[in-house]
């Protein structure tokens, strides 16, 4: 007996709903993946300045130190500091492409460790250094009722903590490409 | 990933150095060098740590194409179930979360909340007598003790023994004896009343005693299917494991294989194997008190470092029947563990284990059965509350040597890792009883994640150590500070004998060997003892964590899942492609482990509870449908293991 993929009937079903047997709902069996709801109209809230002073190579040198093994750490420590000589230049160059080189050091760490390192880094460097006057800020466009989105030069693994923190649901900050749980530096 | 935000300037630093962060949109535009305000809005995410969905076909096959709507509810509704092996991991679970499921005020929403399966007849519970304790008493113990019952307790307080008395009844038995170790009365009404039985019990134990592995895995189970076979209506839910399928690589697919071996041995006849190993037990037995073992048992009495050691007379008798029990015991246990090891399996678990459903597909044939194999059941998730776990279990021994400073742990790291929340079995196991009663179930169901959701190896060892992690962060001292740093990583085996224990060990060896002539105490036995330990824990689960790559694939469950009704999927349904690992890792499973296992790890006590007392109303004599007073009880046989 020839196995069915049901699976194509149920595609053709949502056009051809008449011929849907008595009793099946036209639902397809596979949920389509939701779509991604935004705010409608949000203000935009700079993190750097207001709320804290964030550099970019510090987080990123504390992602390489905590890397999973002891020659990976010494390989990113190493390209760590290469950057910290180099930044000056490249900034001057092309601050796009320099951040961008920045963030290639991190090639090859999970996306698991940089979540949990990202929230480490919040919680016990962050969180003490954020400005009390633009916390109160913050609260008080936040008590008017309108949609915050943080935005950050920080990394998205960083930023989230920051805004669950702060009761923000919308955060535009630098995010990497990750292929099998595994960031490609990009 | 773009857009790129760009460090500020130098002179905005100066300039935008005040509190206030809003910045207008064309400005943000304008920076980010975006096209326009749509870009912009296209590159907000939400604040939340977002899984890729998961999204996996479910394919019917031909006479199965259109499943009939399934209402657990309606399947369950006033039915009568026994659950069997109550006092276990799972069985609490699933009582606990059946019962925070009822509602005692009937169909209609009261005071407790929604109900959910107001309409289930009887819940009973066969618990065998332990010395004096008999059955009942063990059972309010449970409830009194077990923290897995403090969702119940807070949500019926003063009512909830009138509610256990209500809708349960606790039967003294024993599912290893023939009968199940009911008297007759209290079978006849059993095998009249039943609809569903759930078989939860088995000894989980890797190598445990043939004796204790054959009565509570495979004979249970030929008692269990001659009970139904006397039933007028009950159907059978038998818990297996996944793992029955041993030392083989790749997909293992929802099918019994009667006579099953992993090693495809021509004539094999499980039947056959299980009388044979009942004839080993007994020739064990007979050998244990022959001449040459009491010979052999005397001699290592007298033998040097031994406890009988200047014993004489009663005295020396007694010493050499503990060493004739011990000898029989371990002579069982290596035993059950060559066989199990020669046809295939890891170990004696799941050896006794497929024998059983290997009985079932045999004995079993055209009676209401289904085996549910679980894959490694782990803490739960939300039922009945999140981070539930219990017992020294499967993956709580390694995930605790991965928090210390042992580092490299021998895996393959592409192998896929097969845990699943103990909620989600318990979900899968209602599920599958009311497609038993129903009549609509499959002959087995597997219970994992390898296919659904996988997660390997690498990432599994990676999860438990971050999960570590965040807490050693929290500690202070040195010891804390440079646990933080020893991650686990997954090695190969040859790496491990090389630069992990083993190595470490002959080290250690060569250490004492030196400094053995020295009048001083062994200064390193205890770390000898603990790397020893250390293999011997790492070698055990290796089946597990090195060996055979199973991807077991759990469809039967899931097509149950989709054709619940919409109302009900949400209550019912089984979702495993949607669990986060990192999620689970790191805020719910290793947390677990620390609170409720660990401490046994390490022989501290668990956390201290406030003792609660249950309020069951006076017993009373259970009546039969015709008002007829009976007692309830047993033969006096007991239940060794659940």
């Amino acid at each position: 007996m020839e196995p069915v993929n049901n699976l194509d009937g149920a595609r053709a079903r949502t056009s051809l709903d008449a011929n849907a047997p008595a009793g099946m709902s036209s639902r397809l069996p596979i949920a389509p993946p939701p779509r991604r709801p935004r705010p409608s109209s949000p203000v935009y809230w700079r993190v750097e300045g207001s709320l804290l002073e964030l550099t970019t190579v510090r987080p990123i040198a504390f992602f390489t130190w905590n890397s999973q093994t002891f020659i990976a750490r010494a390989a990113r420590r190493s390209l760590v500091l290469l950057m910290a000589l180099l930044r000056p230049f490249l900034y001057a160059a092309n601050r796009v492409a320099a951040t961008r080189i920045v963030h290639a050091v991190l090639r090859g760490i999970t996306r698991d460790r940089l979540d949990l390192l990202g929230e480490e880094e919040f919680e016990y460097k962050l969180k003490p250094l954020l400005k009390e006057e633009g916390l109160r800020h913050l609260k008080a466009l936040q008590a008017t009722g309108v949609d915050v989105v943080l935005v950050s030069q920080g990394l998205e693994h960083m930023m989230r903590p920051l805004a669950r923190h702060l009761a923000v649901r919308w955060i535009i900050a630098n995010r990497l490409d990750f292929r099998d749980g595994v960031a490609d530096g990009c | 990933m773009s857009p790129v935000i760009r460090p500020r300037g130098l002179f905005a630093r100066i300039r935008e150095a005040g509190p206030d962060g809003q910045q207008s949109p064309a400005r943000w535009v304008r920076a980010l060098g975006l096209r326009g305000p749509k870009a912009l809005a296209s590159a907000i995410v939400p604040a939340v740590r977002v899984e890729a969905p998961r999204v996996r076909p479910i394919v019917y096959f031909d006479e199965k194409r259109y499943p009939a709507p399934f209402s657990v509810r309606k399947a369950l509704g006033g039915k009568r179930v026994m659950l069997i092996g109550v006092t276990g991991f799972i069985g609490k679970v699933w009582l606990a979360n059946t019962l925070m499921d009822l509602c005692p005020n009937g169909p209609k929403p009261g005071p407790l909340g929604a109900p959910i399966l107001p309409e289930i007849g009887k819940l009973y519970l066969l618990i065998r007598r332990q010395k004096s304790s008999p059955a009942q008493t063990r059972f309010e113990k449970m409830i009194e003790g077990s923290p897995v019952f403090d969702p119940v307790f807070e949500k019926y307080g003063d009512r909830l023994g009138a509610l256990l008395a209500e809708k349960i009844e606790v039967v003294e038995g024993d599912v290893s004896q023939p009968g199940l170790g009911l008297d007759s009365e209290t079978a006849a009404r059993l095998r009249k009343d039943l609809d569903l039985i759930i078989n939860s019990s088995g000894l989980t134990d890797f190598n445990p005693d043939l004796r204790d592995a054959l009565a509570v895995n495979v004979d249970s189970t030929y008692h269990l299917i001659e009970f139904i076979r006397g039933s007028d209506h009950a159907a059978l839910l038998h818990l297996s494991t996944c793992y029955v399928a041993g030392q083989r690589d790749g997909r293992v697919s929802e099918r019994v294989r009667p006579n099953y071996t992993p090693t495809h041995l021509k004539d094999f006849d499980a039947e056959k194997e299980w009388y044979r190993l009942h004839e080993l037990v007994e020739s064990a037995e007979a050998r244990a008190e022959g001449p040459e073992v009491a010979e052999e048992l005397k001699k290592q009495a007298f033998g040097k470092e031994h406890a009988a050691k200047g014993l004489s007379g009663q005295a020396l008798e007694n010493q050499i029947r503990k060493n004739r029990v011990r000898w029989l015991k371990n002579y069982l246990t290596e035993e059950a563990t060559r066989r199990a090891k020669e046809l295939g399996w890891p170990n004696t678990y799941t050896f006794t284990k497929s024998l059983a459903e290997s009985l079932i597909a045999k004995h079993g044939a055209g009676l209401p059965i289904a085996i549910v194999r679980p894959a490694i059941v782990e803490t739960s998730v939300a039922k009945p509350f999140r981070g539930w776990n219990e017992g020294i279990n499967t993956s709580a021994s390694l995930s605790y040597l991965l928090g210390t400073a042992f580092r490299q742990l021998p895996s393959n790291e592409r192998k896929r890792l097969d845990i699943i929340p103990v909620d989600a079995v318990c979900a899968g196991m209602t599920l599958i009883g009311a497609a038993l009663v129903e009549r609509r179930h499959d002959p087995l169901y597997q219970l994992a994640t390898s296919v659904t959701n996988p997660c390997d190896m690498g990432r599994s060892i990676e999860l438990t150590s971050l999960g570590h992690r965040r807490h050693y962060r929290a500690q202070e001292g040195l010891e804390y500070w440079l646990r933080l740093r020893m991650d686990a990583i997954p090695v190969s085996k040859e790496r491990y004998n090389r630069m992990s224990a083993p190595a470490q060990k002959m080290i250690i060896k060569s250490i004492q060997r030196v400094m053995s002539p020295l009048p001083m105490k062994k200064p390193l036995a205890k770390t000898e003892r603990n790397l020893e330990r250390v293999e011997k824990l790492v070698g055990l689960f290796e089946p597990f964590i090195l060996h055979n790559e199973h991807d077991f694939v759990a469809d039967n469950v899931e097509k149950l899942s989709q054709a619940l009704t919409p109302e009900e999927k949400e209550i019912f349904g089984y979702d495993t492609a949607g669990l986060d690992w990192w999620e689970y890792w790191i805020d719910i499973h290793i947390p677990a482990l620390r609170r409720w296992t660990y401490p046994l790890i390490e022989g501290r006590p668990l956390e201290a509870r406030t003792p609660r007392v249950l309020q069951m109303p006076p017993p009373t004599a259970t009546m039969t449908e015709n008002g007829d007073a009976m007692k309830t009880g047993t033969n006096g046989a007991t239940w060794q293991y659940s």
